[in-house]
């Protein structure tokens, strides 16, 4: 049931696929405006300055939030923008996200957006923008038989949303997701939603983010085999303070979140008060480096987990969960290349151990 | 004279001459100028640098060797108005294709040994042209092994629109129990280039044989198609561009493993692709790109190719309506250091790291005269 809980909270996060190395170093906090956030509100494109390409470094099927090939380019005309991404991997249609969750149904449920396509637009108007994109995938084998390979995968989605000056909003509607294996065992996804929103009250940022999503199963009879749902709310507020180039951010929410499986009469709920502080400083000229550090105060860490009405964990409060993370944004004219720090956990830094996640944008 | 405007901006650019980390990196985009792409289009030599590049990479021609892997050298030099090239090692694309297509079905026919390709080309006042020949040879007179290979290139540009026109009219290997015969394959090109657009159509046609103690055994007629357009944006040192073609491979069948046989692999996507190239530093420059197949991926296989060569070919009898996740990042850096360049894919498209183990593949040289 851990794995419940962490896609949960994954699910809950304002940012949740947000910027890769950059975001990851600066502890994925709701603030942050970077080419990923564009993921999570469509009207960030408007607030980056410049058309841009980016470009994320990784494998062609990731395992991971963070290990996928995948690229955006965005185009101004007059007062609008478009935008197309491809390879960008969604939560709810990843294995390493909701689908993987079922797996112990069927192994072949456990499958990533074939070839995903997004296609942004948006329009600005006075100091308001606006923005939505339109998420595809699919892919059909016609002969494969296989009873845990998926033969069948598609999914479709939209998102929306507006930034103002002191405010911003986002909506994210994900209206199907489907996988079919070779002998007939279905997923699909029920209608996920998400929204979240911010407003700047003098120095703090408060912003808020709910989260509801599910999915049910069913094998080649026609049986249901399992029926998820989880939903996740998140309150919090941030500060930071800028001064001669650099940031300094520090922030805490509050995490609920309910995941509940009725065919196998399992339920994970939690109640977390995350805080990160993180700074970001531009060392010289072609240097940005940056780091955070998140860590769950143990105020309020609690998690349970029961089956059959029986508690099978129940944790008043949590494990340890504190991690630093550290990255370097190299400056170069129109490009900036990004990573994060290898040794963010094994402590060193040397020609072995050098930058990740590998992130390149070019500004035009 | 558009080719004198075309090559003025080249060389001030920057952007001319490559190699084949470059092209790597930037998704093979047909809009490059490039003396890799000579191979495929001679005309870009009126366009190119007096400069030597070298490729690093083995002398391995074996089945086994990729379309990367091996080492070698051209040469592009001006004499009285025309330009001239010589290739050492490089293996030819036709040449490769159709080998490389037979080896996956279990053979292991070797690559061009000692290949050698030479250009010549000119311009005049209503039209530029160019032209290529290719050879390599070999024979091993007591196990009696020969391969040899032959083949022509003619090009021609007259205004915004180029035509290419290639054969590897001799395309033969003889192995101690069997005999591979590509020879008569047959590539077109046509290409407009507008102020900022480019759009192309290829066509080639191979057919290839094996052939058992006077029995032929293998007999596929490979025929490939793409329509393509590519957008490029280049200002100031940096390019932007992207791109999207039809691409429609079908192999036809007429014999297989000896036995009579008459299906077919067709296979068709949407490729799109975009990246940039940027001058990072005035010692540095940065490449990148993206490819994906998006909305037509379709594939049908009659015959059940095996896996490896033919995208979406599986070992077995396949049909896909859209097929499998394709994504794909590369990336590069050029370190030029007055009149020499040091190309080189990162290894961190796939690895996401960039460390000292993990820093540059497929390294060439290139000196400009």
């Amino acid at each position: 049931m851990k794995k419940l809980l962490v896609i949960a909270v994954a699910l809950a996060a304002v940012n949740a696929q947000a910027t890769r190395a950059r975001v990851a170093a600066l502890a994925n906090s709701p603030h942050l405006i970077d080419t990923q956030t564009v993921y999570n509100n469509p009207a960030d494109i408007f607030a980056l300055g410049s058309d841009y390409v980016n470009l994320e470094t990784g494998l062609t099927n990731s395992t991971t939030s963070t290990d996928g090939a995948e690229g955006m380019v965005v185009r101004s005309m007059g007062d609008t923008k478009w935008g197309l991404s491809l390879g960008h991997d969604s939560m709810n249609g990843s294995a390493w996200g909701l689908r993987g969750l079922a797996a112990g149904a069927n192994a072949g449920f456990a499958t990533n957006q074939q070839n995903p396509l997004e296609l942004t637009y948006g329009a600005k108007a006075a100091d308001m923008s606006w923005a939505a994109t339109l998420v595809y995938s699919n892919y059909q084998d016609k002969v494969t038989t296989a009873a845990a390979t998926a033969v069948k995968e598609s999914s479709m989605g939209v998102r929306v949303g507006a930034r103002a000056a002191n405010w911003d909003a986002a909506l994210r509607l994900g209206l199907t997701s489907t996988v079919e294996t070779g002998d007939g065992s279905k997923y699909t996804g029920t209608a996920a939603i998400g929204a979240n929103g911010g407003y700047m009250m003098d120095s703090w940022y408060l912003f808020a983010n709910i989260l509801s999503a599910g999915f049910k199963t069913e094998n080649g009879a026609g049986a249901e085999t399992s029926k998820f749902n989880t939903t996740s709310i998140a309150l919090g507020a941030l500060t930071e303070v800028k001064k001669d180039g650099s940031g300094f951010f520090y922030g805490a929410s509050l995490n609920n979140s309910t995941s509940k499986e009725d065919v196998g009469d399992s339920k994970t709920s939690s109640m977390t008060l995350p805080v990160w502080v993180g700074v970001e400083v531009d060392a010289a000229s072609w240097l940005t480096l940056r780091g955070s550090i998140t860590q769950t105060l143990q105020l309020l860490n609690n998690s349970k987990s029961e089956t059959g009405g029986t508690t099978t964990s129940e944790l008043a409060p949590g494990a340890n969960d504190t991690v630093v993370t550290a990255g370097a944004g190299l400056k170069f004219n129109k490009i900036t290349v990004d990573g994060t720090l290898q040794g963010s956990t094994n402590q060193q830094l040397n020609g072995n151990n050098l930058l990740a996640m590998l992130g390149m944008t070019y500004w035009y | 004279m558009k080719s004198l405007l075309i090559l003025a901006v080249f060389l001030t650019c920057g952007l001319a001459n490559a190699t084949k980390a470059r092209l790597a990196a930037l998704n093979s985009s047909p809009h490059l100028t490039d003396e890799q792409l000579l191979f495929l289009n001679p005309i870009d030599l009126n366009y190119l640098d007096e400069m030597a590049a070298f490729e690093t990479g083995s002398s391995i021609a074996s089945a086994s060797a990729t379309s990367t892997s091996n080492g070698e050298v051209i040469v592009v030099r001006r004499w009285k108005e025309k330009s001239y090239a010589v290739a050492l090692g490089h293996q030819n694309e036709a040449v490769y294709r159709t080998r490389q297509f037979i080896n996956s079905l279990g053979y292991s026919y070797r690559l061009q040994q000692n290949p050698v390709h030479v250009f010549l080309a000119g311009e005049t006042d209503e039209a530029n042209w160019a032209t290529s020949v290719f050879y390599s040879d070999y024979h091993d007179k007591v196990s009696n092994q020969k391969e040899n290979t032959a083949g022509l290139a003619v090009a021609a540009e007259i205004g915004a629109w180029q035509v290419t026109a290639m054969s590897a009219f001799i395309n033969k290997v003889q192995a101690p129990a069997d005999k591979f015969d590509g020879s008569g394959g047959l590539s077109a090109g046509l290409t407009y280039l507008g102020d900022n657009l480019e759009a192309y159509a290829t066509f080639t046609r191979e057919p290839v044989k094996v052939e058992a103690v006077g029995t032929e055994t293998e007999f596929h007629i490979i025929q490939t198609l793409r329509l393509g357009l590519v957008d490029s944006n280049t200002k100031e040192f940096n390019d932007l561009f992207w791109g999207g073609e039809i691409n429609t491979i079908k192999v036809d069948c007429r014999m297989l493993n000896g036995l009579t046989c008459d299906q077919a692999f067709v296979n068709t996507t949407l490729p799109v692709w975009f990246g940039f190239e940027s001058q990072a530093t005035t010692w540095l420059k940065i490449r990148s790109s993206i490819r994906q197949t998006v909305l037509i991926n379709q594939s049908r296989d009659e015959v059940g190719y095996p896996s490896g060569y033919l995208a979406a070919a599986t070992g077995g009898l396949s049909e896909y309506t859209n097929g499998l996740n394709s994504t794909a990042i590369s990336a590069g850096l050029g370190i030029q250091l007055n009149r020499l360049t040091i190309d080189g894919t990162l290894t961190a498209s796939a690895s996401q790291q960039l460390n000292s183990l993990n820093l540059l593949n497929q390294v060439s040289l290139k000196y400009v005269f």
